[in-house]
């Protein structure tokens, strides 16, 4: 069982922030800010997807340079991802990052956590797009109780085609 | 990668406007983590 007891407690940021609809932060024993943001993913999806127009993405990030091996930081993550979910009952899109490499390594990372948080009460798809340049891996986490979950993915594969 | 996890190719010009739009996003994330673009943290009620 995951223990979600042993974390760092996550705030709301109140800073107004016009690139989060949903924005959280949380300091590591460290003093390391992390950012967790979520945003409204239409840009993702055809207008007329009304199933679509809750999905938000999700991203986290540092605002200093320092990286140091601390369990209780993905287990933060982990937990507000979780509120997020439970709170609001919106799906969570992850776009792996594209500019570094290493988006199939971060899709690795969210299955791995994913196979850590899940309890029965979520579900995940995840897909690969594929141009000749670059592989852009997506990952979507719902409810259980989604029906649409599938059709998230072929929606943007549907977006994604013209 | 997992078995499980399918593959979609699509042609680049297709992918373009999307991809741009990523990259946007990920741009800013990328400008924080260096400093050039700073973001402010105001403590709010706890969320989790």
């Amino acid at each position: 069982m995951l223990d979600l007891h042993n974390t760092y407690e996550v705030y709301i940021n109140e800073e107004e922030n016009p690139n989060d609809d949903f924005e959280y932060f949380f300091k590591t024993d460290l003093g390391v800010t992390y950012i967790l943001g979520f945003s409204n993913a239409s840009y993702l999806f055809k207008e007329g997807c009304l199933a679509c127009q809750n999905i938000h993405s999700f991203r986290f990030y540092t605002l200093e340079k320092k990286s140091y091996n601390d369990p209780k930081i993905y287990l933060s993550i982990i937990k507000a991802v979780k509120k997020f979910i439970d709170q609001y009952d919106y799906p969570i899109v992850y776009v792996c990052d594209i500019s570094s490499g290493e988006g199939l390594g971060r899709l690795r990372l969210f299955d791995r956590w994913f196979h850590l948080f899940s309890d029965g009460s979520y579900q995940k798809i995840q897909q690969v797009f594929e141009t000749p340049y670059q592989k852009i891996p997506i990952g979507i986490i719902s409810s259980a109780s989604d029906t649409n979950c599938t059709r998230y993915l072929e929606e943007i594969e549907y977006a994604w085609m013209g | 990668m997992s078995k499980d996890i399918k593959v979609v190719k699509i042609g680049a010009s297709e992918a373009k406007p999307i991809i741009e739009a990523i990259s946007k996003k990920q741009d800013f994330k990328n400008k924080v983590m260096s400093g050039e673009v700073e973001v402010k943290v105001v403590k709010g009620a706890r969320f989790a």
